[in-house]
Order: C-alpha cells, then structure tokens, then sequence
C-alpha cells in the first residue's frame, strides 16, 4: 500500500474540519465561527490502495498572515513535507478565496482546487462557470459539498489519481514583479518562496548565502509591503474570475434574512438573547430531572450489592470503598451527567449555527467601554461549558490586553462543572425544579445568576484595565458568517463525544480518590476529633462570618481537582464518620443540609460563592500555561475569591440586617 | 427593486463621484472604496474580508448601541467599529 500525505487549507470557516471529520471518520469538533481549529489536526484514511495522512490545517485567509494559526498553516505549507495540498474554497465568496489557492499555487505545483458549500451558493444564486475556470488555471477541481456528503468520492479519487503538471503561471502587478525578476536572477526558488523571502519570512532565512545577497535583500525588504502583495493576488483573481463569477442574480437566503433582521435590531436584539439563554437553561433542567432521579435510585439500588460482592474483603476496606468513593462518584454522573448531556449539543448546535459572532457584535460596545472587545463574549460562552477551554479560546483577542482579560475573568461564567451544583441548590432551597412552572422558575433564577455574573464579568475587566493592565489599543474586526442549518445528529454526537464524556470522565476520576481521601479525612482521629472536623473547626469561624460554614469552605477547597466535587465532599462531611444516610433523592439531601443549619440565606450565600471563587485546578494550570506568569495565575486564584469572600459577606450582613 | 435581491453595487441609486466616509453609509447604502487610512496591521486584516481599493461594500446593518457596523464585501458579512469605519472613504 501506497503511504501519502495531504494536508487542508482554505479561508477559515469553510469546511475544511467538516471535509476532514467526514474522511477520516473523527469526531473534531466544528463550529460555524472563525478560528474554531487552532491547531493542526491529523488522522488516517485509506481509500483503495493509498493511505492518506490528512492535515487539517487552521483556517487562514494569507500565507503572509501574523496570527499564530495563519503562521502555523504556512509554515507547514512552505516546508513542503506533503504529496499534496487540497485547497478548499468557499464557493459563496469565491473572490477570497482564490487569493489563498493563487498564493498556494505560487508555492507548490501539487495543488487540488476543492469547492465546497456548493449548495450554498446555489441556494444564493450565485453562478460559477468551473469549466472556464479550470482551463483557465488548470488543476485538479472538485466540487463537493460537505454538508450533504457530495462529492468526497471524486475528491479521493483525485488525490489518488493525482499527478503535477503545468499550470498557470501567476503574473503579478508591475511592481512585485520587478521585485521577483531581482529574486528570479539570485535564488532558484519558485514566486511564491521568493516572495516569503522578500517579506522576510524567518523560515527562509537559511536560503541567503551571503553578505552582499542580504544588503540587497534588506535594501528591498523596506519597498514591499504585504499589501502590495495581497493586492496583486487580488488582481490576478479578478482577471481569472472575469465571465466566471455572476453574481448578478445573488439573493439572501430566507432564514438569513429573518435572523439578520432580529440579531440586527436595535431594541429586539437583547431580549431574544436573554429569552434564547433561558430557553437553554430551562429545557437543561426540565429534561435532566428525571433522568438524574432514575439514576440516583439506580446507583443507590445496587449499593447492597456492591457490599455483597466485596464481602469478601473486611470491612474497613469496603466502607472506605462504597461509602465514601463509590457515592462520590454516583453523585457525580447522577448530577452532572444529565444536564451536560442536554446542554452541551443545544450550545453546540447554536455555534454550529452561526449565533455566536452576532452576540459578540451587540455586545463590542459595552465591552469597548471595559477596555476590551465583543470577541470576549466569544470565551465567555466557551467557558460556560468549562472555563479552561474559554482561558485557551482566548486566543483569539487580538492582541496581549484583551487576551489577559478575557483570561482573568472568565471564570465568573459558571462552567458545566458548577451550574449544575447550583440548578440542585435551587431546586432544594427556591423552588421545584419537576414540575413545568416550577422549572421554568429555576431556569429564570439560574438566568439571572449568569447575567449576574455577565455583570460581574465587566465589573472586573473594567477594573483591571483601569488599574491593573497596561494600557493598549483594542481592536474590534470579527467575520459573521450566513446562519448554516448544521447537521443535527452530527452536531449532537460529536459533542457529546468531544465534551459531554471528556468532561464527565474528568470528573468521575478525580471524584473516586477524592471521595476515598475524604473519607478517610473523616474517619482518622487525632485524640477525640478526626482530621476532617479539625479542619472544620478551623474554617468554621470564618465560613460563619460570609454566611457560609466550614464544611462548605472545605468542601470548595478540596474540591479544587474538579468543582463537581463540591457538593459530595459537603455531604460526606456534613454525614461525618456514620455514614448512615443514603443520598436518594433531593428530599433526603435537603434535609441532611437542614439538620446542619443551613437557611435560605445560606443557600444563596453558597451560589454567589460557587459563582465566584478561584478557578478549578485544570483551569488554574490552563491559565499558567496561556499566560505564562506565575503572577497573574496567582492574581487569577484570588480575584474572584475576595470578590466572593466580599459579596456574600455583604450579603450575608444584609440579610442578617433585615430579617 | 425586488425585495429579495440584496443591493448589490449596480442597483443602487445615485452612483456618482461623491466621496463619504464609511461610516456614514446607512443600512443597504454601499458604494466602492477609495482610500483607507488605516495603519497597515489593521488594513491587512481588513484585506481579508475583502476590503480591498475598488471592492464594493454594503452596509448591512448597525448594532444596537451605534459601535460596530455590519459590512458586506462579496457576500462576506463583517463588523469594524464605527471609528476605523471612519477612516475608509468611499465613492457613491
């Protein structure tokens, strides 16, 4: 069997990832925004006697481009470790994207023109002549649609059947040219590395032999501009796309047409977001309550088996084990498990459908006023599905200021991991989440606390770049793509398989040694005490103080592996070394909570708390490694503690005050 | 003017040789670029998304609270905010 490599380039957002997961049959997730893939991707595929490596490249609108992803797409495509390069266009805007298939046909003579979103542009009414096209350039072309899975046959058997051959020579405008004749005259390199070269690409810089060569190249180096570059690609394509491209009978489509008019109305923009998340929030807990019930029962159900089964070993091996590991671990799936399920494919498939770009645009200029840009709502919906993905997403901010804000303040988006401990505090304490009106109910508060913490979230960034970060210009540019129906089915799948089971499997590791350790914790005595009311004892002074306990401030210490942990810790330690209750149902945890004082005020104490307290281990080590500063991890760790620390104690004083 | 085309550069009224800032186009008013004067990382971005001299743009809509402004260049729709919308100058 034949081994060859290929790799995916194209303009971001036009399918390459969707091309990439339908050949190769992986589960990457995508996303019908900008800059969803920031790093090369690679997987296998055979198709009849060839085995494919495939790489997906990031998008990038100009091998010449600056950002990391664009940089790293180059790079790969200059050092020409590859059989062939599938250039995928975006056939709805094919003026852009000829400009990267003529940079990449400046590079390298193995070279696939693959069109994609072909029904789009049909749907739009654009006409594109493809026969005129290829003889005009002539190579290779497919024309597929992603979506529908049209046309990847032809496209595999293109890269099989490939061979290189002439084909159009690029003529730059007058200018460039005169530069390239110079490069032609001193270096055996093709136009495009020769262009690289002149913008002094670091990569290149093993091909200048000499001193002199250098004089000269530098001399040059201060005339040409990348915009004189890209302007003559441009060129080019004009004159290539002339009686090609007929965009005379171009329409929006239907639904574009009607969401634009929302997303793009003054007064009906904010409500429909608002309405949009709580709408979110209320199907995650309507539908995730039954299902957390049955597997509550479940688990507890088989506890008698578990000991049964175990019986052969003694008993302080197997208390340790069930009472303290196993009910850890079955709260968490039985809690957590549920609401991510549901909530993690109705997010996924918002982005899929093209929402997001249009919140960051509505909301630039609050953000601007903060010092920072709309993109920042970008990390804030990432990390309501958990906060060190948002701390990575936030490379996409322009620049250093407005990536170390949207850093240091995403954790005041409650991640996957917390809100479901708050929907459970609800449901306890505020209202009956099983019913309709009473879910309705819990999702208004839980929409509530997220703007809340929106709130906060520009509270903080307004702070910190008045007094914290240095001073620095923003920037705000963002693509908004046409809404594109996903595939739903897909779409849910490869979020669950992506997000819902990694973060879940993240958490059922952590909470099985954690729920050991605390038993343990619990059950060793010092004298007359154990460790774990020790420990208490000692927060205890302090947790009464913000309205809290210290069981809880335990609880969110130890619980610093994952924030699922949380609640589990608080009831293992609440039950103490007889662990005689059994966690059945919300009813029986409510009341072990009441036995230990805990009031309404308690309740909402504990929520601000959860809302806003230091970030979890993995995001804390996520922010270390982005930044790269011990320091603003630290600054990252106790921000939002003594914020917390300050709004439940003035919360707690208000309420003491009043009733 | 049918409803379901968008405007497009050659159904659009009143193509003279009168040149306004970007930002002063209304919703669905276009016309083609001229100068930008934007120091080059910013215009070297905005070459992605088509904003090139001579490109036609359209105005797609604004945000609510005024800053960013929608732009349409070859069917890709873009926002920049209201100030560097300012420094492109454009022909109607």
């Amino acid at each position: 069997m034949k081994k060859k490599t290929a790799c995916f380039v194209g303009n971001p957002n036009v399918g390459k990832s969707s091309l990439f997961n339908i050949l190769t049959g992986e589960y990457q997730h995508t996303g019908n925004w900008t800059g969803k893939t920031v790093e090369n991707e690679m997987s296998e595929f055979v198709y009849k006697d060839t085995l494919w490596t495939l790489v997906d490249l990031p998008g990038t609108y100009s091998l010449i481009g600056e950002s990391a992803e664009e940089k790293i797409a180059s790079e790969f495509i200059l050092k020409k470790d590859y059989d062939l390069t599938v250039v995928v266009l975006d056939t709805t805007n094919l003026e852009r994207s000829m400009r990267i298939l003529l940079e990449v046909m400046d590079v390298t003579d193995h070279v696939i023109a693959c069109f994609n979103l072909s029904d789009e542009a049909c749907k739009r009414g654009i006409k594109i002549d493809f026969d005129l096209l290829q003889k005009r350039l002539n190579i290779p072309f497919v024309i597929t649609n992603a979506k529908d899975c049209l046309g990847l046959e032809e496209l595999c058997e293109t890269m099989n059947s490939f061979e290189s051959q002439e084909s159009y020579e690029i003529k730059h405008s007058s200018k460039v040219n005169h530069y390239l004749e110079y490069m032609h005259s001193h270096f055996d390199l093709k136009s495009g590395d020769a262009l690289h070269l002149l913008l002094n690409d670091p990569f290149y810089e093993n091909f200048v032999m000499n001193e002199e060569e250098l004089k000269v190249l530098k001399f040059y180096q201060k005339y040409i501009t990348r915009i004189e570059i890209i302007e003559s690609y441009n060129h080019v394509s004009n004159e290539l796309l002339e009686n090609v491209l007929d965009r005379t009978h171009e329409q929006e489509k239907k639904e574009d047409r009607l969401l634009n008019k929302i997303f793009m109305n003054k007064f009906l923009c904010f409500p429909f977001m608002l309405i949009l998340l709580f709408f979110i929030l209320w199907l995650t807990i309507y539908f995730s309550n039954l299902p957390s019930n049955l597997l509550f029962s479940f688990f507890s159900s088989i506890e008698p088996f578990l000991f049964k089964i175990f019986s052969f070993l003694p008993v302080n091996i197997v208390e340790p084990l069930i009472y303290g590991g196993y009910r850890t671990l079955y709260w968490v799936v039985a809690v957590m498990l549920p609401p991510m399920v549901i909530f993690f494919p109705l997010f996924a498939l918002l982005e899929d459908y093209g929402v997001l770009p249009r919140i960051a645009f509505q909301l630039d200029k609050p953000f601007a006023c903060c010092g920072s840009c709309g993109k920042q709502s970008l990390t804030m919906c990432m990390g309501l599905g958990c906060n060190a993905v948002g701390v990575t997403g936030a490379r996409i901010m322009e620049n250093k200021k407005m990536r170390f804000l949207s850093i240091l303040t995403n954790v005041f988006m409650p991640c996957n991991g917390r809100f479901p401990a708050m929907i459970c505090m609800i449901g306890m304490f505020f209202v009956d989440g099983s019913t309709i009106g009473g879910s309705i109910l819990s999702a208004l508060i839980l929409t509530l606390i997220i703007v809340g913490g929106i709130l906060l979230t520009f509270g903080v960034t307004a702070f910190l770049n008045k007094f914290i970060l240095k001073k620095e210009k923003t920037i705000f540019l963002l693509e908004m793509p046409s809404f594109r129906k996903p595939k739903i089915w897909r779409c849910i799948k490869a979020s669950w398989h992506e997000k819902a089971f990694h973060v879940l499997k993240r958490a059922m590791i952590v909470s099985f040694p954690a729920g050991l350790f605390i038993f343990f914790l619990a059950n060793i005595f010092i004298g007359d005490i154990s460790i774990f009311t020790w420990l208490q004892n000692i927060l205890q002074p302090f947790g009464s103080w913000i309205g809290l306990d210290g069981v809880i401030l335990l609880a969110f210490l130890l619980g610093m592996p994952a924030n699922e942990i949380v609640i589990p810790i608080m009831l293992l330690g609440y039950s103490g070394g007889n662990m005689l209750v059994e966690y059945q149902s919300l009813e029986s945890l409510k009341s072990i909570l009441v036995m230990n004082h805990w009031t309404i005020m308690t309740a909402i104490c504990f929520i601000v708390f959860c809302l806003c307290h230091f970030p979890c281990a993995t995001t804390l080590l996520t922010i270390k490694k982005e930044t790269g500063s011990i320091g603003y991890t630290i600054l990252a760790f106790l921000l939002p503690t003594i914020l917390g620390i300050l709004l439940c104690f003035s919360i707690y004083g208000l309420g003491t005050l009043l009733f | 003017m049918d409803q379901n085309l968008i405007p497009t550069y050659t159904t659009l009224k009143g193509v003279g040789h009168m040149l306004k800032k970007c930002s002063e186009l209304g919703v669905n008013e276009g016309g083609i670029v001229k100068k930008i004067h934007l120091e080059e990382p910013k215009q070297f971005k905005l070459m992605h998304f088509g904003l090139l001299k001579n490109s036609k743009i359209i105005c797609v809509g604004k945000s609510s609270l005024g800053s960013p402004i929608a732009y349409q260049i070859n069917g890709c729709v873009f926002a920049m905010r209201t100030v560097d919308a300012e420094e492109i100058e454009v022909e109607v």
